[in-house]
Protein backbone atom coordinates (compact mmCIF):
# COMPACT_ATOMS: atom_id res chain seq x y z
CA UNK A 1 0.00 0.00 0.00
CA UNK A 2 2.81 2.10 1.54
CA UNK A 3 4.46 1.36 -2.57
CA UNK A 4 1.88 1.94 -4.30
CA UNK A 5 1.42 5.53 -2.60
CA UNK A 6 5.02 6.53 -3.31
CA UNK A 7 4.75 5.69 -6.95
CA UNK A 8 1.90 7.77 -7.16
CA UNK A 9 3.59 10.76 -5.89
CA UNK A 10 6.58 9.44 -7.94
CA UNK A 11 4.71 9.72 -11.13
CA UNK A 12 2.65 12.98 -10.01
CA UNK A 13 6.15 15.04 -9.08
CA UNK A 14 7.81 13.80 -12.44
CA UNK A 15 4.49 14.30 -14.36
CA UNK A 16 3.93 17.88 -12.97
CA UNK A 17 7.81 18.79 -13.77
CA UNK A 18 7.63 17.05 -17.05
CA UNK A 19 3.76 19.27 -17.66
CA UNK A 20 5.73 22.60 -16.32
CA UNK A 21 8.18 22.17 -18.82
CA UNK A 22 6.29 21.65 -21.54
CA UNK A 23 4.06 24.84 -20.89
CA UNK A 24 7.36 26.57 -20.29
CA UNK A 25 9.01 25.46 -23.75
CA UNK A 26 5.18 26.40 -25.55
CA UNK A 27 5.00 29.86 -23.65
CA UNK A 28 8.84 29.69 -25.29
CA UNK A 29 7.95 29.12 -28.73
CA UNK A 30 4.68 31.46 -28.96
CA UNK A 31 6.36 34.08 -27.88
CA UNK A 32 8.96 33.55 -30.46
CA UNK A 33 6.54 33.24 -33.07
CA UNK A 34 4.40 36.77 -31.63
CA UNK A 35 8.13 38.77 -31.64
CA UNK A 36 8.80 38.06 -35.29
CA UNK A 37 4.77 39.03 -36.61
CA UNK A 38 5.80 42.14 -33.99
CA UNK A 39 8.75 43.14 -35.60
CA UNK A 40 7.69 43.02 -39.15
CA UNK A 41 4.49 44.66 -38.52
CA UNK A 42 6.27 47.63 -37.02
CA UNK A 43 8.82 48.18 -38.86
CA UNK A 44 6.37 48.15 -42.28
CA UNK A 45 3.77 50.16 -40.45
CA UNK A 46 6.15 52.86 -39.07
CA UNK A 47 8.23 53.36 -41.78
CA UNK A 48 5.70 52.96 -45.05
CA UNK A 49 3.18 55.33 -43.07
CA UNK A 50 5.74 58.13 -43.90
CA UNK A 51 7.36 57.84 -47.33
CA UNK A 52 5.69 56.09 -50.00
CA UNK A 53 7.22 52.88 -51.54
CA UNK A 54 8.47 54.63 -54.64
CA UNK A 55 10.57 57.23 -52.56
CA UNK A 56 12.22 54.08 -50.31
CA UNK A 57 13.35 52.87 -53.44
CA UNK A 58 14.39 56.17 -54.65
CA UNK A 59 16.46 56.31 -50.96
CA UNK A 60 17.95 53.17 -51.37
CA UNK A 61 19.54 53.86 -54.84
CA UNK A 62 20.97 57.07 -53.36
CA UNK A 63 22.38 55.41 -49.89
CA UNK A 64 24.16 52.29 -52.32
CA UNK A 65 25.60 54.88 -54.46
CA UNK A 66 26.81 56.76 -51.00
CA UNK A 67 28.54 53.16 -50.16
CA UNK A 68 29.91 52.62 -53.50
CA UNK A 69 31.77 55.91 -53.21
CA UNK A 70 33.04 54.87 -50.07
CA UNK A 71 35.15 51.76 -51.45
CA UNK A 72 38.74 52.54 -52.43
CA UNK A 73 39.94 54.16 -55.13
CA UNK A 74 42.86 52.22 -57.31
CA UNK A 75 44.28 49.14 -56.06
CA UNK A 76 44.60 48.79 -52.02
CA UNK A 77 46.03 45.69 -50.02
CA UNK A 78 44.58 42.96 -47.82
CA UNK A 79 46.09 41.06 -46.10
CA UNK A 80 44.61 37.76 -44.15
CA UNK A 81 46.51 37.06 -40.93
CA UNK A 82 44.99 33.72 -40.80
CA UNK A 83 46.13 32.32 -43.63
CA UNK A 84 48.76 34.53 -43.92
CA UNK A 85 47.75 35.76 -47.80
CA UNK A 86 48.18 39.32 -49.02
CA UNK A 87 45.73 40.53 -51.81
CA UNK A 88 46.46 42.94 -54.49
CA UNK A 89 43.09 44.55 -55.43
CA UNK A 90 41.48 46.56 -57.67
CA UNK A 91 37.40 46.93 -57.00
CA UNK A 92 36.84 43.13 -56.76
CA UNK A 93 39.72 41.82 -58.88
CA UNK A 94 42.85 40.05 -57.41
CA UNK A 95 45.80 41.18 -59.11
CA UNK A 96 48.58 39.86 -57.35
CA UNK A 97 48.26 37.22 -54.41
CA UNK A 98 51.17 36.24 -52.15
CA UNK A 99 52.03 33.79 -49.24
CA UNK A 100 53.16 36.32 -46.33
CA UNK A 101 54.09 35.99 -42.62
CA UNK A 102 52.57 37.75 -40.04
CA UNK A 103 52.64 38.62 -36.03
CA UNK A 104 53.29 35.54 -34.01
CA UNK A 105 51.11 36.64 -31.42
CA UNK A 106 54.21 35.49 -28.67
CA UNK A 107 54.86 37.78 -25.77
CA UNK A 108 58.16 39.43 -24.68
CA UNK A 109 58.16 40.71 -21.57
CA UNK A 110 61.63 42.57 -20.13
CA UNK A 111 63.33 41.04 -17.62
CA UNK A 112 62.08 42.82 -14.24
CA UNK A 113 58.84 42.96 -15.67
CA UNK A 114 58.97 47.43 -16.64
CA UNK A 115 57.90 46.41 -20.18
CA UNK A 116 56.17 44.32 -22.18
CA UNK A 117 55.73 43.00 -25.98
CA UNK A 118 52.63 41.68 -27.66
CA UNK A 119 53.65 40.73 -31.35
CA UNK A 120 50.71 40.78 -33.18
CA UNK A 121 49.65 42.05 -36.36
CA UNK A 122 47.52 45.15 -36.01
CA UNK A 123 43.72 44.38 -37.43
CA UNK A 124 42.16 47.06 -39.29
CA UNK A 125 42.43 50.09 -41.76
CA UNK A 126 45.83 51.39 -42.47
CA UNK A 127 47.30 53.02 -45.54
CA UNK A 128 50.85 53.41 -47.22
CA UNK A 129 52.48 55.86 -45.27
CA UNK A 130 56.07 55.36 -46.55
CA UNK A 131 58.11 53.56 -49.31
CA UNK A 132 61.53 52.65 -48.81
CA UNK A 133 64.14 51.08 -51.45
CA UNK A 134 66.68 48.87 -49.91
CA UNK A 135 65.53 49.65 -46.30
CA UNK A 136 67.76 49.46 -43.09
CA UNK A 137 66.49 48.26 -40.08
CA UNK A 138 66.82 50.47 -36.57
CA UNK A 139 66.42 47.49 -33.91
CA UNK A 140 63.94 48.46 -31.00
CA UNK A 141 64.73 47.88 -27.60
CA UNK A 142 62.17 44.37 -27.81
CA UNK A 143 65.12 42.95 -29.97
CA UNK A 144 67.90 43.53 -28.04
CA UNK A 145 66.17 42.07 -24.54
CA UNK A 146 64.65 39.48 -26.74
CA UNK A 147 68.69 37.92 -27.70
CA UNK A 148 69.07 38.72 -24.39
CA UNK A 149 71.89 41.43 -24.97
CA UNK A 150 72.20 44.86 -23.26
CA UNK A 151 69.81 47.81 -25.04
CA UNK A 152 72.77 49.58 -26.87
CA UNK A 153 72.98 53.89 -26.37
CA UNK A 154 74.62 54.66 -29.66
CA UNK A 155 72.16 54.60 -32.42
CA UNK A 156 74.56 53.24 -34.86
CA UNK A 157 74.57 49.83 -33.27
CA UNK A 158 70.90 49.69 -33.89
CA UNK A 159 71.31 49.59 -37.61
CA UNK A 160 71.33 46.52 -39.31
CA UNK A 161 71.53 46.15 -43.18
CA UNK A 162 69.91 43.43 -45.32
CA UNK A 163 67.07 42.00 -43.09
CA UNK A 164 64.31 43.62 -44.69
CA UNK A 165 64.61 42.75 -48.25
CA UNK A 166 64.86 45.41 -51.24
CA UNK A 167 61.86 47.15 -50.47
CA UNK A 168 59.38 48.12 -47.39
CA UNK A 169 56.42 49.81 -46.86
CA UNK A 170 55.44 51.39 -43.72
CA UNK A 171 51.99 51.25 -42.57
CA UNK A 172 52.27 53.68 -39.27
CA UNK A 173 53.90 52.73 -36.08
CA UNK A 174 56.81 51.19 -36.79
CA UNK A 175 55.23 47.76 -38.66
CA UNK A 176 56.26 47.83 -42.47
CA UNK A 177 55.58 45.27 -44.99
CA UNK A 178 58.85 44.55 -46.45
CA UNK A 179 61.17 41.69 -47.22
CA UNK A 180 62.87 38.47 -45.49
CA UNK A 181 65.72 36.20 -45.55
CA UNK A 182 63.56 33.16 -44.04
CA UNK A 183 61.82 32.23 -46.89
CA UNK A 184 60.52 29.20 -45.88
CA UNK A 185 58.89 30.24 -42.79
CA UNK A 186 56.37 32.47 -45.33
CA UNK A 187 52.82 31.45 -44.25
CA UNK A 188 53.46 30.90 -41.27
CA UNK A 189 52.55 33.74 -38.21
CA UNK A 190 56.12 34.38 -36.89
CA UNK A 191 57.06 38.08 -37.11
CA UNK A 192 57.20 40.77 -34.38
CA UNK A 193 54.09 42.17 -35.98
CA UNK A 194 55.16 43.40 -39.84
CA UNK A 195 54.14 41.52 -42.90
CA UNK A 196 57.34 39.56 -44.46
CA UNK A 197 56.78 38.78 -47.99
CA UNK A 198 59.14 37.01 -50.70
CA UNK A 199 61.10 39.18 -53.21
CA UNK A 200 59.45 39.00 -56.49
CA UNK A 201 55.93 39.86 -54.45
CA UNK A 202 57.14 42.67 -52.60
CA UNK A 203 58.40 44.00 -55.51
CA UNK A 204 55.54 43.84 -57.48
CA UNK A 205 53.49 45.25 -54.37
CA UNK A 206 56.32 47.96 -54.13
CA UNK A 207 55.61 49.06 -57.91
CA UNK A 208 51.69 48.76 -57.89
CA UNK A 209 50.84 50.60 -54.04
CA UNK A 210 51.62 54.10 -54.06
CA UNK A 211 51.63 56.22 -50.79
CA UNK A 212 48.25 56.51 -49.73
CA UNK A 213 47.21 53.03 -50.63
CA UNK A 214 44.70 51.84 -48.16
CA UNK A 215 45.82 48.25 -46.69
CA UNK A 216 42.88 46.14 -44.66
CA UNK A 217 44.41 43.92 -42.20
CA UNK A 218 41.99 41.20 -40.62
CA UNK B 1 -7.89 15.82 -50.88
CA UNK B 2 -4.86 16.72 -48.65
CA UNK B 3 -2.88 17.63 -51.31
CA UNK B 4 -5.35 20.67 -52.61
CA UNK B 5 -5.24 21.29 -49.10
CA UNK B 6 -1.40 21.61 -48.48
CA UNK B 7 -1.67 23.72 -51.74
CA UNK B 8 -4.10 25.99 -50.29
CA UNK B 9 -2.45 26.12 -47.04
CA UNK B 10 0.89 26.43 -48.77
CA UNK B 11 -0.55 29.25 -51.12
CA UNK B 12 -2.33 31.08 -48.25
CA UNK B 13 0.85 31.47 -46.25
CA UNK B 14 3.18 32.62 -49.21
CA UNK B 15 0.22 35.19 -50.04
CA UNK B 16 0.02 36.99 -46.70
CA UNK B 17 3.48 36.05 -45.62
CA UNK B 18 4.98 39.68 -44.70
CA UNK B 19 8.56 38.40 -44.95
CA UNK B 20 7.98 38.26 -48.84
CA UNK B 21 6.51 41.03 -49.97
CA UNK B 22 8.27 43.72 -51.74
CA UNK B 23 7.85 46.65 -49.36
CA UNK B 24 9.21 44.54 -46.93
CA UNK B 25 12.04 43.37 -49.05
CA UNK B 26 12.39 47.51 -50.18
CA UNK B 27 12.14 48.52 -45.95
CA UNK B 28 15.29 45.93 -45.25
CA UNK B 29 17.04 47.31 -48.05
CA UNK B 30 16.88 50.88 -46.42
CA UNK B 31 17.89 49.88 -43.10
CA UNK B 32 20.89 47.93 -44.57
CA UNK B 33 22.15 50.49 -46.47
CA UNK B 34 21.61 52.84 -43.33
CA UNK B 35 23.42 50.40 -40.95
CA UNK B 36 25.86 49.45 -43.84
CA UNK B 37 26.83 52.98 -44.62
CA UNK B 38 27.26 54.22 -40.83
CA UNK B 39 29.58 51.53 -40.48
CA UNK B 40 31.49 52.00 -44.03
CA UNK B 41 32.69 55.60 -42.82
CA UNK B 42 34.41 54.79 -39.94
CA UNK B 43 38.22 53.14 -40.04
CA UNK B 44 37.11 49.70 -38.82
CA UNK B 45 36.27 46.54 -40.57
CA UNK B 46 32.73 45.02 -40.06
CA UNK B 47 30.52 41.97 -40.45
CA UNK B 48 27.61 41.16 -42.17
CA UNK B 49 25.53 38.02 -41.30
CA UNK B 50 23.43 37.66 -44.67
CA UNK B 51 21.27 35.15 -43.41
CA UNK B 52 18.48 35.35 -46.92
CA UNK B 53 21.84 34.52 -48.41
CA UNK B 54 23.64 32.27 -46.12
CA UNK B 55 26.64 34.21 -45.97
CA UNK B 56 28.97 35.97 -43.61
CA UNK B 57 30.98 38.91 -45.23
CA UNK B 58 33.88 40.92 -44.24
CA UNK B 59 33.73 43.93 -45.29
CA UNK B 60 35.13 47.48 -44.78
CA UNK B 61 34.77 50.83 -46.51
CA UNK B 62 31.53 48.67 -48.27
CA UNK B 63 34.35 46.46 -50.07
CA UNK B 64 34.32 42.61 -49.91
CA UNK B 65 37.26 41.03 -47.95
CA UNK B 66 36.43 38.11 -46.94
CA UNK B 67 33.26 35.43 -47.39
CA UNK B 68 32.52 32.49 -45.52
CA UNK B 69 29.34 30.36 -46.41
CA UNK B 70 27.00 29.23 -44.08
CA UNK B 71 25.93 25.47 -44.29
CA UNK B 72 22.76 25.92 -42.02
CA UNK B 73 21.14 28.42 -39.87
CA UNK B 74 18.44 28.64 -37.34
CA UNK B 75 16.96 31.29 -34.81
CA UNK B 76 15.61 31.57 -31.66
CA UNK B 77 13.79 34.71 -30.07
CA UNK B 78 12.89 37.93 -31.15
CA UNK B 79 13.76 39.07 -34.91
CA UNK B 80 17.55 40.84 -34.63
CA UNK B 81 16.54 45.06 -36.27
CA UNK B 82 18.58 45.29 -39.35
CA UNK B 83 21.27 47.98 -36.75
CA UNK B 84 25.37 47.53 -36.32
CA UNK B 85 25.67 45.36 -32.91
CA UNK B 86 29.09 45.10 -31.35
CA UNK B 87 30.52 42.20 -30.71
CA UNK B 88 31.08 42.30 -26.78
CA UNK B 89 32.75 38.43 -26.81
CA UNK B 90 33.62 35.46 -27.63
CA UNK B 91 32.90 32.24 -25.35
CA UNK B 92 34.85 28.82 -25.73
CA UNK B 93 35.58 26.13 -23.34
CA UNK B 94 39.47 26.16 -24.73
CA UNK B 95 41.13 29.07 -25.84
CA UNK B 96 44.11 29.26 -27.26
CA UNK B 97 47.26 30.75 -25.40
CA UNK B 98 50.00 32.87 -26.37
CA UNK B 99 54.08 32.06 -25.64
CA UNK B 100 55.98 34.10 -23.85
CA UNK B 101 59.61 34.47 -24.98
CA UNK B 102 62.52 33.37 -22.83
CA UNK B 103 65.01 35.98 -23.39
CA UNK B 104 67.99 33.57 -22.06
CA UNK B 105 67.33 31.01 -24.43
CA UNK B 106 66.90 32.94 -27.48
CA UNK B 107 69.03 32.22 -30.38
CA UNK B 108 68.66 32.23 -34.13
CA UNK B 109 67.59 28.54 -34.20
CA UNK B 110 64.88 28.74 -31.76
CA UNK B 111 63.03 31.41 -34.09
CA UNK B 112 62.10 28.60 -36.31
CA UNK B 113 60.68 25.99 -33.20
CA UNK B 114 58.48 29.33 -32.40
CA UNK B 115 55.22 28.19 -30.95
CA UNK B 116 53.05 30.91 -32.63
CA UNK B 117 49.37 31.63 -32.02
CA UNK B 118 48.02 30.59 -35.48
CA UNK B 119 44.45 30.03 -36.81
CA UNK B 120 44.81 26.21 -36.64
CA UNK B 121 44.62 26.49 -32.64
CA UNK B 122 41.69 28.49 -33.20
CA UNK B 123 38.67 27.18 -31.56
CA UNK B 124 36.05 25.38 -34.36
CA UNK B 125 32.68 25.56 -31.87
CA UNK B 126 32.39 28.74 -29.84
CA UNK B 127 29.51 31.24 -28.98
CA UNK B 128 29.49 35.22 -30.03
CA UNK B 129 28.10 37.21 -27.65
CA UNK B 130 26.40 40.72 -29.24
CA UNK B 131 25.07 43.93 -27.96
CA UNK B 132 21.30 43.63 -27.70
CA UNK B 133 21.43 40.13 -26.15
CA UNK B 134 21.76 38.46 -29.64
CA UNK B 135 24.05 34.90 -29.25
CA UNK B 136 25.55 33.60 -32.16
CA UNK B 137 26.51 30.01 -32.09
CA UNK B 138 29.08 29.22 -34.15
CA UNK B 139 30.30 25.23 -35.12
CA UNK B 140 31.69 23.52 -38.02
CA UNK B 141 29.89 20.47 -40.21
CA UNK B 142 30.09 17.66 -37.98
CA UNK B 143 33.09 15.21 -39.04
CA UNK B 144 33.96 12.63 -36.32
CA UNK B 145 32.48 10.86 -33.51
CA UNK B 146 33.67 13.78 -31.12
CA UNK B 147 32.07 16.47 -33.10
CA UNK B 148 28.26 14.38 -33.62
CA UNK B 149 28.36 14.08 -30.18
CA UNK B 150 28.66 17.82 -29.64
CA UNK B 151 26.71 18.09 -32.20
CA UNK B 152 23.49 16.32 -30.18
CA UNK B 153 24.27 17.85 -26.78
CA UNK B 154 24.03 21.16 -28.97
CA UNK B 155 20.31 20.31 -30.49
CA UNK B 156 19.18 19.36 -27.34
CA UNK B 157 20.43 22.89 -25.88
CA UNK B 158 18.93 24.31 -28.76
CA UNK B 159 16.05 23.25 -28.45
CA UNK B 160 15.43 22.92 -24.27
CA UNK B 161 17.23 25.83 -23.28
CA UNK B 162 16.62 28.52 -25.98
CA UNK B 163 12.62 28.43 -25.15
CA UNK B 164 13.32 28.72 -21.88
CA UNK B 165 15.73 31.46 -22.01
CA UNK B 166 13.10 33.03 -24.32
CA UNK B 167 10.73 33.08 -21.31
CA UNK B 168 12.82 34.47 -18.86
CA UNK B 169 14.19 36.95 -20.91
CA UNK B 170 10.59 37.75 -22.21
CA UNK B 171 9.53 37.96 -18.29
CA UNK B 172 12.21 40.28 -18.08
CA UNK B 173 11.33 42.73 -20.58
CA UNK B 174 14.75 41.87 -22.55
CA UNK B 175 15.42 41.50 -26.15
CA UNK B 176 16.95 37.92 -26.18
CA UNK B 177 18.23 35.75 -30.06
CA UNK B 178 19.96 32.88 -30.52
CA UNK B 179 21.24 31.86 -33.77
CA UNK B 180 22.85 29.22 -34.77
CA UNK B 181 25.20 28.58 -37.54
CA UNK B 182 26.77 25.60 -39.19
CA UNK B 183 29.75 26.02 -41.09
CA UNK B 184 31.11 24.29 -43.61
CA UNK B 185 34.67 22.94 -42.23
CA UNK B 186 36.46 23.79 -39.09
CA UNK B 187 38.76 25.68 -40.81
CA UNK B 188 36.20 28.37 -41.76
CA UNK B 189 35.03 28.25 -38.78
CA UNK B 190 38.55 29.15 -36.88
CA UNK B 191 39.09 31.61 -39.59
CA UNK B 192 35.82 33.83 -38.15
CA UNK B 193 36.87 33.30 -34.70
CA UNK B 194 39.90 34.58 -35.89
CA UNK B 195 38.94 37.21 -38.03
CA UNK B 196 36.15 38.28 -35.59
CA UNK B 197 37.73 40.50 -32.68
CA UNK B 198 35.58 41.91 -29.86
CA UNK B 199 34.95 45.04 -30.37
CA UNK B 200 33.82 44.87 -33.68
CA UNK B 201 30.50 45.83 -35.50
CA UNK B 202 28.07 43.36 -37.18
CA UNK B 203 25.03 43.66 -38.90
CA UNK B 204 22.60 40.47 -39.23
CA UNK B 205 20.09 41.06 -42.20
Amino acid sequence: MVKKKSLVIFFIIWGGLFLGFITLESIGYYIGVQHRAYWKAKSRDTMIGKEGLGEIEKRNKVLKEKLERLSPKGVYIVIDTANNTLYLKKGSNILWQSLVSSGSGNVLEEPGGKRKWVFDTPRGEFEVKAKLKDPTWLKPDWSFIEEGEEIPKNIKERIEVGVLGDYALGFGDGYFIHGTLYTRLLGRNVTHGCIRVGDEDLKAIYRAAPIGTKIFIF
Amino acid sequence: MLPQLIHFFIVLFISVNPLWSKETIVLEEKQLFEAELSLAQKPKIYFIFNIKEKKIHLKARGSLLREWEIEKIRFWGNPVPITPFSLVKKSTPFTAKRESIKPDNYNEKNEFELQALESIYMPTSYSLYMEGGVLIYIRPKPGGLISQLYTLSHIYKWYTISPLQTVWFSLKKRSFTAIDIVLRDKKEAQALYWAFLEGLEAIIF
